[in-house]
């Protein structure tokens, strides 16, 4: 039990580091929207410096040149009571807003795109693994292997133009369609998975083959065992030692990587939801970045952030389980 | 089990593409990105709008041929302390109200709150009846684009907009009360509008993250001549998304700046048909005057001679037209405000490198297998700093650099994020910067108080900034055949000067400093790219149509136009 406390307070040490460690960093970046809009203001539209500033805090909601270590204590503050602060590039929308509306949309888009990849990549990892030199593991090694080096964007573009833009199977763009009616009714949700098709066929055509390639070699190391070679003499069924032996034993080395991945999930897959128009937190993670609105990365990198500590902190106390051998000591 | 659910995915799969069956009707397709979650509110960034094709000017100023074509107002008369505009009867806002002065006078009030240009050379505002409205002109802040900028703006109704102004919006206005104001701002900043309501030829009918859909409003004032019933708007967030678009048919206007293979693959197919008007601007280099050895006049023209602006337009932009004599005024009007006679006396610096190497060495320079040394004995080599994510000024800025290390002068470049980009270049950090030039209007005014004054440190005295320095250059110079020159004077007069003659001889001076000093180099006048297909949509006009020069900074304006003056019409 103390262990388990022990490892939610590194947690939470850890996020309040990183947020604190962001917070400074992102700073440190070369320009600030204030500055850059301020001169905007006073250049474009002739107006003083008084006026442009005061234009500007009202844009913002806060003094740009507040001291550095104020601005710190207020957005912790914020923090502490659930608020992430206003977005500076949205003026007047709170950051938990634009989270709350994009997360569900990468959850949707990047959660299945996880689920599927990896399934798939663990059942043909184990199939090649067994058949190792044959036709079909060098053709789906390859195969793993090219989809994999590809940039999603790549395919992105071909699924659109192919499957959207040619054969009109698939729509090329949003998270559904001008048609429906956006709540809970039968036809928005199926418009939304008609939607989400290509977006997660383009997850999952470039990353399924890292995981299969993965257990492919896991597979293999397992199959080589002692214990599988006296499970075969025993004349156990093959397939039961596939599934129950091999396959069990050759996924917990890519546990760890499944967790990293769901909490890296939440910064989105930001080239494809550019393409797909897709309205998740990678959109605003890079528009954030690039428009230097410290609030919304702020959030963004806050969000990532408590996502993978928190996977973690879920491997950690749940590795025990999966894998007996191991021992909360 | 396992077959049970294959079934019920792909019946389900079915069942959703069924969905949408219908969702792609015979309509206008265009496309371009906007902000997300967006909202309908003009005054606060994250606005989306659909230029011309919701909200209409009083009037479209028409660039090319520096003339007014009427939208909401009819007619309009200049005096030098006022301008009256006689607004047009029975125009309806969208969701039905009538358009009066009323509206005209709240969107400028709100205006005046969030600093718009124009107030700095109005003295008031008043509807003197329900379609005339008076603007008064500051006597002290005379200028000769006044007109423009009031007939240029898109009013918001008074019913939607109104309720957010304090009756005594005027008084506090005058007594510039902070504190209010800011208030009556922060209210109106706050404010999402649930719908854009325009008095344009198309409504709002639906919008997704992916597109929006925009039908014909019946009681717009023009509504008997346009053909088109709808307009599906893509939203394309990247170039490739708006050609996959493009190829599979949807679009039929759209401007994405495109490589020479999609061009051609795009003119291959039958129906497409492109045209490029000029962007009303130009590029090239900023030199830093302020910073040795760009500071010596000669340097700086060694280095004209030895880029080849042919080359550079080649590798940057071919469909751009490369500058032939560097005068900061755009091409199309250089005829106009130079005469034959200044042409000639203009220095075109045609490429020529050996007379760039010779120029260097006459002022001390020393060249050797290293490359140059500067007679002060450092090292001549220079930086080039150019935006992230604008491939043709990068493609710009690594062929000059090749150019300039072909004569031995060593250049680095150096791609810097947008934001920072813009900031160092208007404090003037940098040796060599990429940078516009011509600012989108014909009027030389425009370009020479871009580059002149907002680019080089010389905004009005009480707005300036103690670190902003821009390319450093002037205030003033001696120019031959005229003599001493204050350029972000002569700019600023510029702006009151009315008479042709009298702007001719000022636009004369500041194109000759220009050509003599070169504190920058334009390489090329940039070109649009708009793209459309006559296979749905017919009706396009020709290149020459000044309609197309109105495209830079607000293509779908120029839709607005061609469908609602009755160019375009569906395909038979």
């Amino acid at each position: 039990m103390s262990w388990i406390l022990k490892r939610i307070i590194t947690a939470i040490f850890m996020v309040w580091l990183v947020t604190t460690i962001i917070f400074f960093l992102i700073r440190l970046m070369p320009g600030n929207p204030m500055d850059y809009m301020l001169m905007q203001l006073i250049s474009m539209r002739s107006m003083s410096v008084e006026d442009a500033t005061k234009l500007v805090q009202s844009y913002f909601g806060f003094n740009p040149k507040e001291p550095l270590l104020v601005q710190y204590i207020n957005y912790f503050k914020g923090l502490l009571s659930g608020n992430l602060g206003q977005s500076i590039l949205f003026p007047g929308t709170p950051v938990g807003q634009l989270l709350g509306q994009s997360v569900p949309w990468t959850v949707f888009v990047v959660g299945i795109s996880l689920i599927i990849s990896f399934a798939l990549g663990i059942y043909l990892g184990t199939s090649i693994a067994y058949a190792r030199g044959s036709k079909f593991d060098n053709i789906l090694s390859l195969f793993g292997s090219i989809t994999n080096s590809i940039p999603n964007y790549i395919i992105a573009i071909l699924l659109i133009y192919v499957l959207g833009g040619l054969l009109h199977i698939f729509p090329m763009r949003g998270a559904y369609g001008t048609s429906v009616t956006p709540g809970f009714n039968l036809e928005f949700i199926l418009d939304v998975i008609y939607h989400s098709i290509l977006p997660i066929s383009s997850y999952v055509i470039t990353s399924f083959g890292g995981w299969m390639l993965s257990m492919k070699g896991s597979t293999t190391s397992v199959l080589g065992e002692d214990y599988i070679m006296a499970a075969k003499a025993k004349g156990i069924p093959t397939k039961k030692i596939k599934n129950s032996y091999v396959r069990r034993n050759a996924i917990l080395p890519l546990f760890t990587n499944l967790t990293l991945s769901i909490g890296f999930m939440l910064g989105g897959a930001l080239f494809i939801e550019t393409m797909f128009s897709y309205p998740g937190v990678g959109y605003y993670l890079s528009t954030s970045v690039s428009g230097r609105d410290y609030p919304l990365m702020q959030g963004c990198f806050l969000l990532i952030t408590v996502a993978v500590i928190l996977a973690n902190l879920i491997t950690d106390l749940t590795y025990s389980k999966l894998d007996p051998r191991i021992r909360i000591r | 089990m396992k077959q049970r659910l294959i079934w019920f995915l792909v019946s389900l799969l079915i069942f959703s593409s069924l969905s949408i069956v219908g969702a792609y009707g015979a309509t206008l397709g265009t496309g371009w990105g906007w902000t997300l979650p967006g909202h309908y509110n003009p005054y606060v960034p994250g606005y989306i709008g659909f230029g011309g094709l919701i909200e209409e000017p009083l009037a479209y100023y028409i660039r090319m041929t520096d003339n007014f074509l009427p939208r909401l107002a009819v007619k309009w008369e200049e005096t030098p302390s006022k301008v009256t505009v006689h607004l047009r009867q029975n125009v309806f806002w969208h969701d039905g109200e009538p358009f009066t002065s009323k509206d005209v006078v709240t969107s400028f009030l709100i205006g005046r709150l969030f600093g718009w240009d124009v107030w700095r050379y109005l003295k008031d505002i008043k509807a003197q009846d329900n379609y005339t409205v008076v603007f008064l002109l500051d006597p002290k802040q005379p200028n000769i684009f006044v007109t423009r900028w009031i007939l240029t703006v898109r009013p918001q109704p008074d019913h939607v907009w109104g309720s957010l102004l304090p009756t005594n919006i005027k008084t506090l206005i005058t007594k510039n009360d902070e504190k209010q104001l800011g208030e009556i701002r922060t209210k109106i900043m706050a404010y999402r509008p649930e719908k854009p309501v325009g008095t344009g030829p198309f409504m709002l009918k639906s919008i997704t993250t992916g597109e929006a859909l925009l039908d014909k409003f019946p009681k717009h004032w023009q509504a008997n001549q346009i053909s088109i019933d709808s307009v599906r708007v893509y939203r394309h967030l990247a170039a490739e998304a708006s050609w996959a678009s493009m190829f599979a048919g949807e679009i039929d206007y759209e401007w994405p700046g495109s490589p020479p293979t999609i061009q051609e693959e795009w003119l291959k197919r039958s129906g497409n048909k492109m045209v490029l008007p000029s962007d009303v601007s130009f590029y090239g280099l900023y030199f830093n005057c302020d910073r040795y050895p760009l500071s010596v006049k000669e340097v700086r023209q060694a280095l004209a001679y030895a880029i080849d602006r042919k080359e550079v337009t080649q590798v940057a932009l071919p469909v751009g037209t490369p500058v032939d004599v560097p005068t900061g005024i755009l091409l199309e009007v250089v005829d106009k405000w130079l005469p034959k006679d200044v042409q000639k006396d203009l220095n075109p610096y045609s490429y020529n490198p050996d007379k760039a190497e010779s120029i260097l060495k006459s002022l001390g320079f020393k060249k050797d297998q290293e490359g140059w040394t500067t007679p002060m004995g450092t090292k001549f080599a220079l930086e080039i700093i150019t935006p992230a994510g604008w491939a043709d000024w990068a493609r710009q800025a690594e062929n000059v650099a090749s150019q300039l290390g072909k004569i031995g002068i060593k250049v680095d470049v150096r791609v810097i994020d947008q934001t920072p980009f813009w900031d160092r270049e208007h404090r003037g950090d940098f040796d060599m910067a990429c940078g516009w030039f011509g600012f989108w209007d014909f009027h030389p005014y425009f370009g020479f108080n871009g580059f002149f004054r907002e680019y080089n440190g010389f905004l009005p005295p009480t707005y300036a900034r103690p670190t902003y320095k821009g390319v450093g250059f002037g205030p003033e110079v001696e120019v031959s055949g005229i003599g001493k020159v204050n350029i972000p004077d002569t700019v600023i007069k510029l702006q009151t000067t009315k008479s042709f003659k009298d702007q001719q001889k000022l636009i004369i001076a500041l194109a000759k400093a220009f050509n003599e000093y070169l504190p920058g180099l334009p390489t090329l006048e940039k070109r649009l790219q708009l793209f459309y297909s006559t296979n749905r949509i017919t009706g396009w006009p020709p290149e020459d149509n000044p309609l197309w020069y109105n495209a830079p900074g607000d293509a779908p304006s120029v839709l607005a136009l061609l469908i609602s003056e009755g160019y375009l019409k569906p395909a038979k």
